[in-house]
């Protein structure tokens, strides 16, 4: 898949701007994690293929949110952040990192990871049903995968 | 009832929900709400973040990762740089006896040699151990490269490499976010390099500073440089940096 960076830049800039602003609340950590976000996707167009490019935008910009704040020094944040920073140092089963393996499974059309469901579901607000539709998976396996990160993220409700 | 995530809201934006999200969004006043403001957003973040200064710089990094994957690429196991012992001992105390303070040269911290100009070392596996590449000497597809360094007088350095064919591939830092500060004395690079089958040559450049390295300054030169005249022109970099570089013929095999 051919992809031309000024024009998805045009189109889903903001967007992912917003996304990575929300979770790294930094400006200037969001801009650089924005840059990140196209790179890859160009980086790995050729295993490309969506009818909505906005989707696995967001969700890469999640991703790579979520290794940011995985490797960035601690610093008093609000709780929100808290919570994200619990969520991106939670295991995943796979021990590759949170960017390549998550990805991955993006562009393969694969499960997402555990980390990535839980900012969907106690970040973003997004009742099960509405995460299981968005990645493809049973309200039961959302739940299962879910639970894997139940003791490392104390507020995680799966009610 | 869940709030209506930010992610719905943006595909209503761009045109991608489905009518069922975009009558959710519309019939929820907070959302619609947030869905009205982005227009306004968005013509701030082009203001912020103009595409013309923002996808060369998103090029820019895309040319560094790529730079480092064909480093990865090409990187061979050190297991084959393992020098012999008593050839390693000899040469652990001719270094060390030619440090100003006698440190170990692995240390990374910024001590010097006054005076002495970084160099470019680049290295053939032998039997008893490393042999000096001589300059303009011809190699072939699939020989194995150390590349190493003198740091001399400077505290930082960029190792980069423009092929026949037009590729770049950075050598020093491993990663392109990686630090340039050289750690001192004789040195190499974590890991050999095998030449692929890019034609023609193989040119390699050290370029040094007292101050930290913009790699990606560097790589986007080398880019630069790997379309006009590769062989033998200077990389078009800040004038206050200073580089050095060695070729490697490509024989045919």
């Amino acid at each position: 898949m051919s992809i031309d960076i000024r024009a998805w830049y045009e189109r889903f800039g903001p967007m992912v701007h917003r996304r990575c602003k929300a979770l790294l609340r930094d400006e200037e950590e969001a801009t650089e994690a924005m840059q990140d976000v196209f790179v890859e996707v160009v980086r790995r167009r050729e295993r490309l293929e969506v009818g909505a490019p906005s989707s696995f935008l967001y969700r890469t910009a999640t991703n790579i949110c979520l290794n940011k704040i995985r490797s960035r020094k601690r610093r008093p944040q609000d709780p929100d952040t808290d919570l994200l920073e619990r969520i991106a140092v939670a295991p995943e089963a796979e021990e590759r990192s949170v960017t390549a393996a998550l990805l991955d499974k993006i562009f393969a059309r694969e499960q997402p990871s555990t980390r990535e469901m839980a900012v969907m579901h106690l970040v973003d607000g997004l009742t099960l049903d509405e995460v299981a539709v968005e990645v493809g998976l049973s309200v039961s396996g959302v739940r299962k995968r879910l639970r894997v990160l139940k003791e490392h993220v104390a507020q995680l409700e799966l009610a | 009832m869940s709030r209506i995530s930010q992610k719905i809201i943006e595909r209503v934006h761009l045109g991608e929900a489905t009518p069922a999200e975009r009558a959710r969004v519309l019939a929820d006043p907070e959302a619609r709400a947030k869905l009205e403001a982005l227009p306004a957003q968005d013509r701030a973040f082009f203001a912020a973040w103009p595409a013309d200064v923002m996808v060369p710089a998103i090029e820019r990094k895309l040319r560094v990762a790529r730079a480092g994957e064909a480093q990865a690429r090409s990187r061979v196991p050190s297991g084959l740089w393992i020098l012999p012992p008593v050839l390693a001992a000899i040469l652990g105390v001719l270094l060390v006896a030619t440090q100003p303070d006698g440190a170990p040269d692995t240390l990374l911290e910024e001590t010097t040699a006054k005076g002495l100009a970084p160099s470019l070392k680049l290295y053939l596996p032998g039997e008893d151990g490393p042999l000096p590449l001589m300059p303009d000497a011809t190699l072939h597809a699939g020989d194995v490269i150390q590349i190493g360094w003198q740091a001399g007088d400077a505290t930082h350095g960029v190792i980069v490499s423009i092929d026949g064919g037009g590729s770049v591939t950075l050598h020093f830092p491993e990663a392109a976010g990686g630090s340039t500060l050289l750690p001192t004395g004789e040195q190499h690079t974590p890991h050999a390099f095998r030449l692929d089958d890019a034609p023609a040559y193989e040119r390699f450049f050290l370029v040094t500073a007292n101050e930290a390295i913009d790699t990606a300054a560097v790589v986007a030169a080398a880019e630069t440089l790997a379309h006009t005249d590769a062989r033998t022109g200077d990389l078009p970099i800040d004038p206050k940096l200073r580089q050095s570089s060695q070729l490697v013929h490509k024989g045919t095999p």
